[in-house]
């Protein structure tokens, strides 16, 4: 088998057991997770061996059917999709894992079964998103990717958790349907769909078509501000956190939030190009909005009674981190946006996690319920804790270094005014996450709380969160495994 | 001297640190029956890492110990001892073991001892760390895991209104966080090394933002410190801690955020003074300017904290509020040690040794106050009395203790405010006459000092009481740190040449101080010959005055406005904001920006349109 196969036998194979999981019979549920986890444990390997191969060969060009370029579905497989293809296996592996008890506790078994349907067909799309190369088919994963992910969000019968999944459905047609609008004028200028094909022939049509391409990156940029929820179009997000289960708002915060920023880079570098962006004079609207995302953000995370909105909102101010780092459009942003997304990507993993945990176990998910859980749930606590820190910047967490390059990143074009949005912000965290660590871990608990008996918690719900915090840690400790990579995968990236 | 030795010597930070992680690992499986073990361990290592840090005496008078860890935080950080940390290590070392000591007894509750412990050696640790740092990351990964670890130690006795003031203490450390981070953004953002001489390559350039990045180191490191307008967090918290977490967090932890300020303002010395081109002028002015600013945050903390803690009746706070007010005298040591450049030798002398002579009073007068509340259940000292009679010996060491902190020759206190009284003589006569009204409000802060703690002695010891005490409280093994405390109070005051000549005087001509100067101000100082006994008299008469002035007119019962409190102008608005402005803007906008979503979508896209327009035309 030839190694450049890698990425084709993975998708095959998501999209493979997707269709044979409903065809199994009942009772059959135990068999399913053991199939789950040892697929997603071969996309894994595949992902690595995939890195190890585009490291000794370098970029190379997938084409389906081996159809020429112009007409044909490719797949560009280089550095960065590769890193940020393992980035993603070994995320969507844990959260798997963690996702078996959460979400039997939630629904039935025969509803499981469709879980994890939808489930491998959503990170069918997400590795699709990161590889492909031709804009109609990044438009058609992305289709695949807002519908499935809607799924999984609407997975608890509940009212709740129906009209946030219709927002959300609502709302990211609209995002698409803008997207969509913008290839199609990229489209109609370029005659390619091809990014490859168009970036070469872009400076020319930039002389001749400017208007197009000009209305393109209007629809291009608010579609894409609805998708990876950047304020003021990151209404959806609340809600769907809020009533989803932890493991679908985990699946969400870690790879389709960041794979659409991912998407995003990739446009910016390679459909339109960094100059012509740069000639707009766009960034300095981008930035005001981003750090009006910050700073709202995180007003709105202070005022939240349930954990999980406030995690959304802290979101939202943490995709205005990424956002205000790619905007700033020098190579120490980018390097600072490529480690905060991977670095927010875990933390709020963990977040999500330990706050599923403790929804399992005493069905609490109020920021005022959680008095005095610690000595009865030490485990989820520490890990929401550490990641709470995280999030806030103190050093020996990856959030530390990722503020740390923000900030250098913004004083390098010399925007101290932003520098005092991130430390602002980084305050009103702390005002956020603190109140609940310190109830939980230093308030005594109320007497009718007491006599509640507690479920045990499961091995499979600890170990993907301690797991993933302490991979957090250790790139707080050493940032360099990850910004090597980064910026490895960036140079092969920009300079084709 | 063989290898081995000297690899240990060249360890000593890895060393420690190792020690240190193990302990902490240890201490949460000794449960509470294994009690004996654990307190005994907690002692053991303090102690042994103290003697290990003393071992590198000899190396560090050579040259300083640079330690390298590679790698971490992408750089590498690196560890770095010279003698002025190594006299802070030893010093912290030492309080820690002698408090821990009273710990065993203080801290009761049984069920939460392991906790404490826990969090006690964590912040031993993290303090030591931030001493030992030889980078600004790794000081601050240790700043921030101290200010985390002393919360824990802060809130040990649960309950609402400890933990209000707990987070007032953890809101302001963040905050100062917050400060230093950005100080370390603006001095690293274009070198990226995150080393301390970097500040001074900053400090050297043009314009304004050099005063900013100060200012903000200034401020980071105030708050740790207690400065005023900071010092609202000291009473606070300090009246709901265990008296144990008072006496490490005044006799040490304060003095992490002076060692701090000290640093930053004498950072630019070994660029300065090696002379090279025409950037050591710039750069000594700078220094210059800093360090006037500082003398007057000094002495404006002594006279607040001196004020404030002449109207305080409760024990605790009052003596928190001294603790502000000698803070002030350190910080203004500090300031000269800047504002004189190379003259400024008896302002560092004098700060450091005052950090040292404080932490020592300050933890036996805490120590005092907690065996007076164990025993009489009291903390108002108007409601005590006559206690001299019933604990004659607790009398006798706090009276050791007020000799120290008011400046009575023979004991610590006066040693160290002799020589900082000499740094402020020498501001005004190598530098700007000005300084001879801090001169003036030193002395007035001393008599302050000397009237407040008449009330406290008179109050409590003195007198006539009748309140109850205690019966079966058993003291004995308080008694042992107490003594230890005292007996070291007046060991120094009598022998202030030994840790002078050892420790003080190599350090400040390392840190480029002419030596001739230290030779002639400090190395023949002969403290019972000098000016200073005549003016600790009067000094002692002034606070006479004050207290007999104040019983008369009943001024220590004034009640400040509200609208003077520094919490509330700083802190409670800092607060207000932060609860107020979410739920408004929640009210306000969460709404209708949910309903409005396709408007929001067709405002921005009209909008980015209309730019591109507009952008083409012109």
């Amino acid at each position: 088998m030839h190694a450049q196969h890698f990425v084709i036998i993975k998708l095959i194979l998501l999209l493979g057991f997707a269709v044979i999981i409903p065809t199994q019979r009942k009772g059959t549920y135990g068999r399913i997770k053991l199939f789950m986890v040892t697929i997603l444990g071969i996309v894994t390997t595949l992902s690595f061996a995939n890195y190890i191969n585009v490291l000794k060969t370098g970029t190379f060009y997938y084409d389906f059917g081996n159809w020429q370029n112009f007409i044909g579905v490719q797949f560009r497989i280089d550095e960065f999709s590769s890193v940020f293809a393992i980035y993603i296996s070994v995320l969507a592996t844990l959260i798997l894992i963690y996702s078996f008890k959460d979400i039997e506790n939630l629904v039935s078994n025969k509803q499981c079964t469709n879980y994890y349907t939808i489930l491998l067909v959503m990170l069918f799309s997400v590795f699709g998103l990161v590889y492909a190369n031709d804009l109609f088919n990044m438009f058609v994963f992305m289709e695949i990717l807002s519908i499935t992910s809607c799924a999984i969000v609407s997975i608890v019968r509940r009212k709740k958790s129906y009209l946030a999944s219709f927002k959300y459905l609502m709302i990211n047609t609209i995002g698409s349907l803008s997207i969509l609008k913008g290839i199609a004028y990229i489209y109609m200028v370029s005659g390619h769909l091809n990014i490859s094909k168009i970036n070469e022939s872009m400076g020319m049509l930039w002389e001749s078509n400017q208007s197009n391409i000009m209305v393109a990156i209007a629809f291009m940029m608010l579609g894409f501000a609805i998708k990876v929820a950047a304020f003021p179009m990151h209404i959806w997000l609340p809600d769907v956190y809020e009533s989803a289960p932890a493991s679908s708002a985990a699946f969400l915060s870690a790879l389709a939030n960041k794979v659409y920023v991912v998407t995003i880079i990739k446009i910016i570098y390679n459909v339109i190009g960094r100059e012509i962006l740069y000639e707009l004079g766009l960034m300095d609207m981008v930035l005001f909005f981003a750090a009006a995302g910050i700073i709202m953000g995180s007003l709105f995370a202070i005022a939240q009674k349930n954990i999980k909105r406030m995690l959304a909102y802290s979101s939202v101010a943490q995709v205005g981190y990424i956002i205000l780092a790619l905007a700033l459009n020098t190579p120490l942003g980018n390097k600072a946006a490529l480690f905060h997304m991977i670095s927010h990507g875990l933390l709020k993993t963990a977040l999500f996690m330990s706050v599923g945990a403790i929804f399992y176990q005493c069905n609490r998910e109020k920021t005022k319920q959680l008095d005095g859980l610690a000595r009865r749930s030490p485990i989820e606590l520490a890990v929401f804790a550490i990641a709470a820190l995280g999030i806030v910047g103190i050093p020996g967490t990856s959030g530390f270094i990722g503020k740390l390059y923000l900030g250098i990143a913004i004083l390098q074009v010399e925007k101290p005014l932003l520098l005092l949005v991130v430390i602002v912000s980084s305050f009103f965290s702390a005002f956020y996450f603190l109140p609940i660590i310190i109830s939980a871990f230093v308030r005594d608990e109320a007497k009718s709380a007491e006599e509640k008996e507690m479920k045990k918690l499961p091995k499979t719900l600890v170990y993907p969160m301690v797991i993933i915090i302490i991979f957090s840690l250790i790139i707080g400790f050493y940032p360099q495994l990850v910004t090597v990579l980064a910026e490895r995968a960036v140079n092969a990236f920009v300079l084709n | 001297m063989g290898t081995p030795h000297s690899v240990i010597l060249l360890w000593v930070p890895a060393l420690f640190i190792a020690f240190g992680l193990f302990e902490i690992l240890i201490i949460p499986f000794l449960d509470d029956n294994h009690r004996i073990v654990r307190r005994i361990s907690v002692s053991v290592f303090i102690f042994f890492s103290t003697l290990l840090i003393m071992l590198t005496y000899k190396e560090v008078l050579n040259a300083p110990i640079v330690y390298r860890i590679s790698y971490i935080f992408g750089k590498g950080i690196y560890f770095k001892i010279d003698l002025l940390n190594y006299t802070l290590m030893v010093f912290s070392g030492f309080m820690w073991f002698v408090v821990g000591i009273f710990s065993f007894k203080d801290i009761k509750k049984r069920e939460r001892e392991r906790t404490f412990y826990f969090f006690y050696i964590l912040t031993y640790i993290s303090t030591i760390g931030t001493m030992m740092a030889g980078d600004l990351l790794s000081f601050f990964l240790f700043f921030e895991i101290m200010t985390f670890s002393s919360y824990a130690l802060m809130v040990h006795y649960r309950g609402e209104k400890v933990l209000e003031a707990g987070k007032e203490y953890l809101y302001m450390g963040i905050i100062g966080g917050l400060f230093i981070l950005s100080g370390i953004l603006i001095t690293s953002a274009y070198t990226q090394n995150y080393e301390w001489a970097d500040l001074a390559e900053k400090l050297a350039t043009p314009g304004m933002a050099k005063y900013l990045v100060a200012g903000l180191f200034i401020a980071g490191f105030g708050i740790k410190a207690g400065m005023v307008p900071f010092h609202f967090w000291v009473p606070k918290v300090y009246k709901e801690a265990p008296i144990c977490v008072n006496a490490v967090s005044s006799g040490v932890m304060t003095k992490v955020g002076a060692y701090g300020i000290l640093r930053v303002a004498t950072v630019v010395f070994p660029i300065a003074f090696s002379g090279i081109g025409a950037s050591s002028k710039v750069l000594l002015e700078t220094t210059a300017n800093i360090g006037g600013a500082i003398i007057w945050l000094g002495i404006i903390s002594m006279l607040v904290g001196v004020f404030l803690a002449l109207i305080e009746g409760d024990m605790k706070k009052m003596l928190a509020y001294h603790s502000v007010s000698q803070m002030g005298y350190i910080i203004m040591g500090i300031g000269v040690a800047a504002y004189l450049g190379s003259a400024g030798a008896r302002g560092f002398v004098g700060s450091v040794y005052h950090m040292i002579n404080h932490g020592i009073f300050k933890a036996l007068l805490f120590m005092v106050a907690g065996i007076v509340f164990f025993s009489t259940e009291e903390m108002s000292m108007y409601k005590l009395g006559g206690l001299w009679r019933k604990k004659p010996f607790v009398a006798f060491l706090a009276l050791i203790a007020v000799f120290g902190i008011t400046g009575v020759p023979g004991f610590n206190g006066f040693i160290s405010k002799s020589i900082l009284h000499g740094a402020i003589v020498d501001a005004y006569q190598y530098g700007n006459p000005v300084f001879r009204y801090a001169e003036l409000a030193f002395k007035l802060a001393s008599a302050g000092t000397v009237c407040s703690f008449i009330k406290f002695y008179g109050f409590i010891f003195l007198g006539k009481g009748d309140i109850e005490v205690k019966e079966g409280f058993r003291q004995l093994r308080m008694m042992v740190p107490m003594s230890i405390l005292a007996a070291v109070t007046v060991i120094i005051g009598l022998w202030p040449n030994w840790i002078l000549d050892n420790l003080l005087i190599p350090a400040s001509t390392s840190f480029y101080y002419n030596p001739s100067f230290v030779q002639q101000y400090i190395s023949n100082i002969d403290f019972w010959k000098s000016k200073e006994i005549v003016s600790a008299i009067i000094t002692y008469a002034a606070g006479f005055g004050i207290f007999v002035l104040g019983i008369k007119y009943h001024l220590f019962h004034m009640h400040l406005p509200k609208w003077i409190s520094a919490e509330r102008v700083i802190y409670h608005s800092v607060t207000d904001l932060c609860e107020e402005l979410p739920n408004f803007c929640v009210k306000r906008y969460e709404k209708p920006l949910v309903f409005g979503d396709v408007i929001i979508y067709a405002i921005l896209l009209t909008s980015i349109l209309a730019y591109f327009v507009f952008s083409q035309l012109w």
